[in-house]
């Protein structure tokens, strides 16, 4: 009997003690999250104060041209402001390539620089520009912060404006600057630039003419865009978790399905598909269009992403394969006549093609988001390169077997971003296959989600994410280790350009302007100017932003 | 480098995918942009300085019949470069199935070289060139003919601009170099 009393002492005591120990670790944890909050509020606000300041250099530049006066701009130098061994930043002629003349900016003289030699600099850039047309001043990246008191960062400038010869360019700077809160106020900030510098520069200047924009409708194009009804994010998108296939939809393909040699064009469409055929003059170059979706028997297509064309059965008529969401995908064959006949159900899915396959890839909603096709190491099978959103990239090596295997970490390619689109090019011309991704690019969503970190430990524990999650970075960590910072700069990057080394692994290039492009979709190489080299199309847009194609 | 706004192709629609082809015939590559919930963007290739060009249909009799996955070696003017046959790249967009060179200054096609996805190998040079292979032109090659007999001219390209400007050696880059 008193044993067990004993017993039963000792558990209370037990008990009591580890009740302690959890009301002692809670009680840590709630102070230790508490002062992560604080933290994490002070350097959202400063995150927040510094793209209201380069929203207001922007305004300061626009209202400077405008007034001639370059008061505005040195306002947002601080008294304080010095630049040991600045220079004087001018422009330099750099060549011409095609239709456009290149100027970079240099630092010219090792002069140093106070507040006193701010407006004449100012100036003398204003001197340059008749109009302003667009303004972006963006944060590229934060490199040292010190919440609500200092930041170093890089800065993007991108203006597009007019010349003083009626020429139209586009300036894309960026430059380092140093911020200071010279404010005294608690919780207020302030900046000031304390110290600039200029990483570099560019001006491409040109008569706007080298592209044509034709009214589609005058060329007999009568198409415009429309999302699925059915996918109405104010309904939907809670069961969907992201409205990317809401908003993701607009493919369109440039095929000959005639075999005319006068590429036709198909639109992919939420709604109404369409099949636009060319009968324009290739003698005159007279570009003309005419509807041919009810005569060719693609009437009524809706939910679709992607039309792809290719001869499947290789009786010389490419057919169409239709890549859908939330609805079966459809294959459609080209009789010959410029008609064509559904036989989706008769196909199957095994069709033995490297086209074909590619499209099998696409659009089967779990993320894959698109394919791109080459043969990378020049065995003789195709391999695959697959762009994931919110992921890393797939490089699928061809085993010849009919089997491929991930390589993507051996390649150096695994490229983590949000991938949105790949195109492989030779553009170096060296014989082997390169890659450029598009990803979506945004450093300003850093500060766009103010996502405490209570509200993250609270969050995984209601959605159990960290249970859900656990393998991916368990994934994650296999295939970079701990090395998440470099991911973290990457991720902000944007669009990689990368080269074949030739031994089946791929080098990334790091100054080859082509990153930064925007909100990455659709990418593709083309020689656009007929000069031998590849140039790279980028098309980009986000739903409510600005969006701009970027070449 | 962004390009973009000084060619006039820098449109302000919410862009998704970008077919490229040579819509009307002229050599030099256009663009039809399908823009979500928007009219699509139709750019019709207007580069002034622009070189010679060569299109390449290439027609598989062993390999799938469209010779996707062929990749093609042209030289021309010492320089050669390489394009493969592509059923479906960028985002949800395909582009013309025939390959485009862009030859610059060059006036003649040195030498061609084709791997067909049937593992076939075909080299034209010198002789077998022959005279379908010339600028300016769309040409049809059938898989497998090793004299040129199955190389035809499907239709001449109307080339009106200017040549591009520098010489094709020089303006050709390595790795490292910037991209236009």
């Amino acid at each position: 009997m008193a044993r067990k009393r004993t017993l039963l002492k000792t558990l209370a005591k037990i008990l009591v003690a580890l009740c302690l120990i959890v009301a002692v670790g809670v009680a840590a944890a709630l102070y230790v999250m508490n002062g992560k909050d604080k933290e994490h509020a002070r350097f959202f606000n400063t995150g927040k104060a510094v793209n209201t300041f380069l929203g207001n250099y922007s305004k300061a530049v626009r209202e400077g041209v405008e007034k001639k006066n370059p008061a505005t701009v040195a306002a947002l130098y601080s008294n304080a402001y010095a630049s040991q061994g600045r220079g004087r930043w001018v422009m330099q002629p750099d060549g011409e390539q095609s239709d456009v003349a290149v100027s970079k900016v240099v630092a010219e003289g090792r002069q140093d620089f106070t507040k006193a030699d701010i407006p004449e600099e100012v100036s003398r850039y204003f001197n340059t520009l008749a109009s302003v047309q667009n303004i972006w001043t963006k944060i590229d990246m934060i490199e040292q912060i010190e919440p609500e008191r200092r930041v170093t960062l890089r800065v993007k400038f991108i203006l597009d404006g007019t010349g003083r010869q009626g020429e139209i360019f586009e300036d894309r700077h960026f430059y380092r600057w140093t911020l200071v809160n010279e404010s005294s106020a608690a919780g207020e900030i302030n900046w000031k630039i304390t110290n600039d510098e200029l990483i570099e520069g560019l001006r491409v200047a040109g008569d706007g003419g080298g592209y044509k924009d034709v009214n589609p409708a005058s060329a007999g194009i009568d198409f415009k865009h429309s999302r699925d009804p059915k996918l109405d994010a104010e309904k939907y998108s809670a069961k969907m978790k992201f409205d990317i296939i809401e908003h993701g939809s607009g493919g369109v393909s440039a095929a000959d399905y005639n075999n005319d040699d006068r590429p036709d064009i198909f639109f992919p469409d939420g709604v109404r598909s369409r099949l636009y055929k060319n009968v324009g003059d290739t003698a005159t170059g007279e570009v003309r269009f005419a509807d041919a979706t009810s005569e060719s028997g693609l009437e009524g297509i809706d939910q679709s992403n992607a039309g792809l064309f290719a001869d499947v059965d290789n009786d010389g008529f490419p057919d169409l394969f239709v890549a859908r969401y939330l609805a079966p995908n459809k294959f459609f064959h080209n009789n010959g006549d410029g008609t064509f006949t559904d036989r989706s159900k008769e196909m199957g899915l095994d069709l033995n093609s490297t086209s074909v396959t590619a499209c099998f890839f696409d659009y089967d909603r779990d993320g894959f988001v698109d394919v791109a096709s080459a043969d990378y190491d020049g065995d003789g099978f195709p391999d695959l390169a697959v762009a994931n959103d919110f992921g890393r990239k797939c490089l699928f090596h061809n085993n010849g077997d009919g089997t491929f295997t991930d390589a993507a970490k051996q390649a150096g390619v695994l490229d983590f971003s949000g991938g949105m689109g790949l195109a492989f090019g030779d553009f170096n011309d060296d014989g082997k296959f390169d890659l450029y991704t598009s990803n979506i690019n945004s450093n300003q969503r850093w500060f766009g989600e103010d996502m405490t970190v209570s509200q993250y430990v609270r969050n995984v524990a209601r959605t159990k994410w960290l249970l859900l999650d656990m393998p991916e970075y368990k994934k994650f960590y296999d295939l970079v280790g701990s090395d998440w910072v470099s991911i973290g700069k990457k991720i902000g990057a944007g669009n990689s350009l990368f080269r074949n080394r030739g031994d089946g692994t791929f080098a990334t290039i790091e100054d080859s302007h082509t990153n930064r492009a925007g909100w990455g979709w659709s990418t593709t190489f083309l020689d656009m100017d007929n000069d031998t080299d590849l140039d790279i199309y980028a098309a980009n847009g986000w739903i409510t932003n600005k969006s701009k194609d970027d070449l | 480098m962004d390009v973009a706004r000084p060619t006039g192709s820098d449109c302000v629609k919410d862009s998704r995918g970008v077919g490229v082809a040579d819509f009307d015939g002229d050599g030099r590559l256009d663009m039809v942009i399908n823009n979500n919930n928007e009219t699509p963007t139709l750019y019709l290739n207007n580069l002034r300085k622009s070189g010679n060009a060569v299109e390449l249909k290439l027609v598989g009799t062993r390999s799938n019949r469209d010779a996707v996955g062929a990749r093609v070696r042209l030289t021309a003017s010492g320089k050669t470069m390489m394009r493969q046959v592509e059923a479906g790249s960028g985002y949800a967009s395909e582009a013309m199935l025939p390959v485009h060179f862009g030859l610059g200054n060059a006036e003649r096609i040195d030498a061609v070289e084709i791997t067909w996805p049937s593992g076939i190998q075909q080299r034209f040079e010198g002789e077998s060139l022959g005279a379908a292979f010339g600028v300016n032109r769309l040409i049809r090659i059938e898989e497998g003919t090793d004299t040129s007999r199955g190389v035809t001219v499907a239709r001449s390209l109307r080339h009106s601009a200017a040549p591009a400007s520098g010489d094709i050696a020089s303006t050709s880059q390595t790795g490292g170099g910037s991209m236009h």
